[in-house]
């Protein structure tokens, strides 16, 4: 969907990496295509093969396996991954809990928190507990709007609030 | 309620139907027509399997194209029978064209009747795949949000190309005789039989360009691309590869090797306006049976396709039946594949 | 005009009907030609919009249907003792119902693409079967040259009846438009439109959907085969060319220049592409075009046009210019209830 008269393609060569909802990682490529395909210029994987491959050493194991054929984290770890090839200023990263188990939802969230370091993250989250252990700053938004943002700490500490828009605690 | 059960006994048909029981039940079926209708070995490789190599062939250069498109675009191209068309009369044209002896040649001829095929088959490949492109760019890419009028339009630009066809003054409406290439002109003998040394070539050319273009998806970046975009052209926007250009090429490529069929087609069967659309309907079924959007399934249906067309050929003449039931009732089978296995027997996409 | 408006149907009826009149005694024949021909592509526009429009089905094989009735007439009447009009007519019916019947069993089942490519295969083995040029099948269908020499019943015979046959188009047409509008109108018609509008929801509120569209393809098939019936009767032929993609895509061409879903844009379809093509061919007009320009690859490029630039058709124009202020409102309306990132957001696929 165009932003401003800029198709999708040029909003992501500006620098944001974007990890889908339902991950979409490419079945029928194997780990390795996945990443190289995420190259925005020759080299971009050499140089965050690292970084990526520190974080997930479990994908290192399976590079020449068909995506389809990873487990559900592993899926998601690919997914991310896909999203640092290239050197992104920002991370779109939507529910990344989805449909894992807990364990798992643990690692994603410490992988995630690591990555912060090394760049912006905006993550699209509904579970609060994890989101908020990771996050600096928060936006709650409402039927497309935002309607509240701050820092993180002190939406924790502001329990009507939370229930207001999230539900439970 | 009462649509439920129907539902759950057509789900569980599919699943009998697994992949490998369409091509056993085609050779089952092929040993039959052996059964009723004996040949002879020599009979068997020169009257049956190699003609029906020739024209899995031409097949498959249409149903490649067709297959590629609409597994990363979703588009079903119905014109795409009319670019191997074109591809065929501009074949034609060079072959006629370019010879000194023909009464209308152009100002430049060339004498060597093998320069004037390759030039055929190059000119003909190139101003499909150009033709393909510009459909593409102006009259597909309009309507990527309007799917039906998609379809409509390419069916559309079946009439426009038959009319354009017509309305050369140098095609017309008639049809035209076959110009072999000197060095192609000949037979072969095999098994003591002779063979056509252009319906070699073909088969020749047609898997050469399988294996090319297989090389192309499976080792290149751009057929990475080209593979992911099939599952997911979104996300691979979402990389920040512009996927519209991806679609312009691949739309290319595919008209250029329909019109590549076309091209060499031209100097085998000749060719007249209605062409297109017969060979594209033999590339229907070919996709439906190897799966809309799976290249190797076109390659494996395209060899179904045109083996089951000789077979029944040869049954069918050895009864004295008349031979368009033959070409009739292969487009029978795609009605049974579909109803059997909408997804086609290799799976891909929907 | 308002209170006119139920009027209006017979209203046209009766200028219709007092045409052949208006014009000059030597030019009246040939226009009366042209009508009868307009009133047949009427009827066959009528029965693709019914699938179309109404049913939300795209037959890529409609010609099949028309062809299916033209041949069935042409077989019956070419034989020197030719059974009686109404023979013809049940015979017609029949074949026209089960063509349907048949092509909607083998068809229905697939949407999408699938569908399309089934329905074209289909109509196009017919194509294949009877251009043949086969020793077995050519005595049937007549082949390239198709059936010539029909003896059309001498009471209505458009050659020394021209005024009559006009008259009984004329009539042709206002029944099955009749019949069309009453199946429209009916419940089944409304589930034909709940099928167009959401297949889903129709099959959820308990209608086999399978079933109303097996009907509609019926219907359809029918009125398309009488069509075709009545395209021998004039012409005293039948040709393979009836039963070619270029007749499917005149349906389409009709009935989107006419207006999707309307029936009567469709007819007003029948009638734009006859003339136009009058006019096209006329000599004041070839003297400009091209010699080589042909009139279809013209409509070809018509057809083009209108499905990429004008895809609402003549009626859907008109009821957009009148509609075009309630509608802006209502999309003023929507902007300020729903946030724009919503509403953009349901509009990527």
């Amino acid at each position: 969907m165009p932003i401003n008269g800029r198709r999708t393609f040029q909003i992501a060569q500006s620098g944001i990496g974007y990890v889908p909802e339902h991950r979409a990682i490419f079945r029928d490529l194997t780990v390795l295509e996945n990443l190289t395909l995420a190259e925005r210029k020759r080299g971009d994987l050499r140089r965050s093969g690292d970084l990526i491959f520190g974080l997930f050493p479990r994908l290192h194991e399976r590079l020449q396996q068909q995506g389809g054929t990873l487990s559900g984290g592993e899926q998601q770890m690919l997914a991310i991954a896909r999203a640092l090839v290239p050197d992104n200023r920002l991370l779109l990263i939507d529910e990344p809990s989805e449909g894992l188990a807990p364990v798992i939802i643990e690692q994603m969230m410490a992988a995630i928190q690591q990555l912060s370091a090394y760049t912006t993250v905006l993550l699209v989250e509904q579970n609060f507990r994890m989101a908020s252990a990771i996050s600096q700053r928060y936006y709650i938004v409402d039927d497309g709007r935002t309607v509240h943002t701050g820092a993180m700490a002190a939406l924790r500490d502001n329990k009507p609030l939370v229930q207001t828009y999230l539900g439970a605690a | 309620m009462t649509t439920q059960p129907v539902t759950l006994r057509r789900r569980r048909l599919h699943e009998i139907v697994s992949p490998l029981t369409i091509p056993l039940v085609t050779l089952l079926l092929f040993v039959l027509i052996l059964l009723l209708a004996p040949a002879s070995l020599p009979k068997l490789v020169t009257g049956i399997i190699l003609p029906g190599l020739t024209l899995a062939a031409l097949y498959f250069l249409i149903a490649a194209g067709l297959s590629l498109i609409f597994g990363l675009m979703d588009v079903l191209n119905f014109a795409h029978g009319s670019l191997f068309m074109v591809g065929a009369y501009i074949a034609w044209s060079c072959n006629v064209g370019l010879d000194p002896l023909y009464p209308n040649h152009w100002p430049v001829t060339i004498a060597n009747s093998n320069a004037r095929f390759v030039i055929g088959l190059l000119v003909g490949t190139l101003l499909g795949a150009g033709l393909g492109a510009v459909v593409e760019v102006l009259l597909i890419r309009p309507l990527y949000k309007r799917p039906i009028y998609q379809v409509l339009l390419t069916l559309g630009l079946v009439f426009v190309f038959d009319a354009l066809v017509r309305s050369v003054p140098a095609w017309g409406s008639d049809s035209k005789a076959p110009i072999k290439p000197s060095l192609l002109a000949g037979s072969l003998e095999i098994l003591g039989r002779r063979f056509p040394t252009y319906s070699l070539f073909l088969i020749v050319l047609g898997l050469t360009l399988a294996v090319a273009v297989a090389l192309l998806l499976r080792r290149s970046r751009i057929g990475m691309t080209i593979r992911a975009g099939v599952q997911d052209s979104t996300m691979v926007e979402a990389l920040g590869i512009n996927v519209r250009r991806v679609f312009t090429g691949v739309f290319a490529l595919g008209a250029g090797l329909a019109a590549l069929g076309g091209a060499a087609a031209a100097s085998f069967i000749g060719v007249y306006p209605e062409m297109g659309l017969e060979y594209q309907l033999f590339a229907f079924i070919v996709v439906v049976i190897g799966g809309l959007g799976s290249y190797s399934g076109a390659a494996i249906g395209a060899l179904l396709i045109g083996l089951a067309r000789t077979f029944s050929d040869h049954l069918v003449l050895e009864l004295g039946l008349p031979t368009a039931i033959a070409s009739a009732s292969t487009v029978l089978v795609m009605a049974v594949v579909l109803l059997l296995k909408p997804g086609g027997v290799f799976g891909a996409k929907e | 005009m308002g209170r006119l408006r139920p009027l209006l149907p017979l209203i046209m009826f009766g200028a219709l009907a007092g045409l052949p009149f208006a014009f000059a005694e030597e030019t009246t024949r040939f226009w009366q030609g042209v009508l009868i021909q307009i009133y047949i592509l009427a009827v066959y526009a009528l029965s693709y919009d019914l699938l179309m429009g109404y049913t939300g089905i795209i037959s890529f094989g409609h010609a099949l249907f028309l062809g299916g009735g033209a041949f069935t007439t042409a077989i019956l009447l070419r034989q020197d003792n030719p059974p009686s009009v109404g023979v013809v007519v049940l015979a017609v019916l029949a074949v026209g119902l089960l063509l349907g019947a048949a092509v909607g069993a083998l068809s229905l089942r697939l949407s999408g693409v699938y569908f399309s490519m089934i329905t074209l295969a289909l109509a196009e083995i017919a194509f294949i079967l009877f251009r043949a040029d086969d020793p077995t099948l050519k005595p049937i269908t007549g082949g390239e040259l198709g059936i010539q020499g029909v003896h059309v019943p001498p009471a209505i015979d458009p050659t020394t009846f021209r005024l009559r046959f006009y008259f009984l188009t004329l009539l042709f047409m206002a029944a099955l438009y009749l019949v069309a509008r009453r199946i429209v109108d009916s419940p089944t018609g409304r589930v034909f439109v709940a099928i167009r509008e959401n297949e889903g929801r129709a099959l959820a509120l308990g209608y086999n959907t399978f079933v109303y569209k097996l009907v509609a393809t019926m219907l359809s098939a029918t009125l398309a085969a009488l069509a075709g019936m009545m395209l021998v009767l004039y012409e005293k032929s039948a040709t393979y060319e009836l039963l070619s993609v270029g007749f499917t895509i005149q349906a389409l061409l009709m009935t989107i220049i006419g207006g999707i879903g309307t029936l009567v844009g469709p007819m007003l379809g029948a009638a734009t592409i006859r003339l136009l093509e009058h006019w096209l061919d006329s000599s004041a007009v070839r003297a400009v075009l091209p010699l080589w320009l042909r009139t279809d690859l013209l409509f070809g490029l018509i057809y083009v046009g209108l499905v990429l630039f004008f895809p609402a058709g003549i009626v859907g124009g008109i009821n957009k210019l009148r509609g075009r202020r309630s509608r802006r409102t209502i999309d003023l309306l929507r902007q300020s209830v729903v946030p724009n990132g919503i509403d953009a957001q349901n509009n990527v696929k």
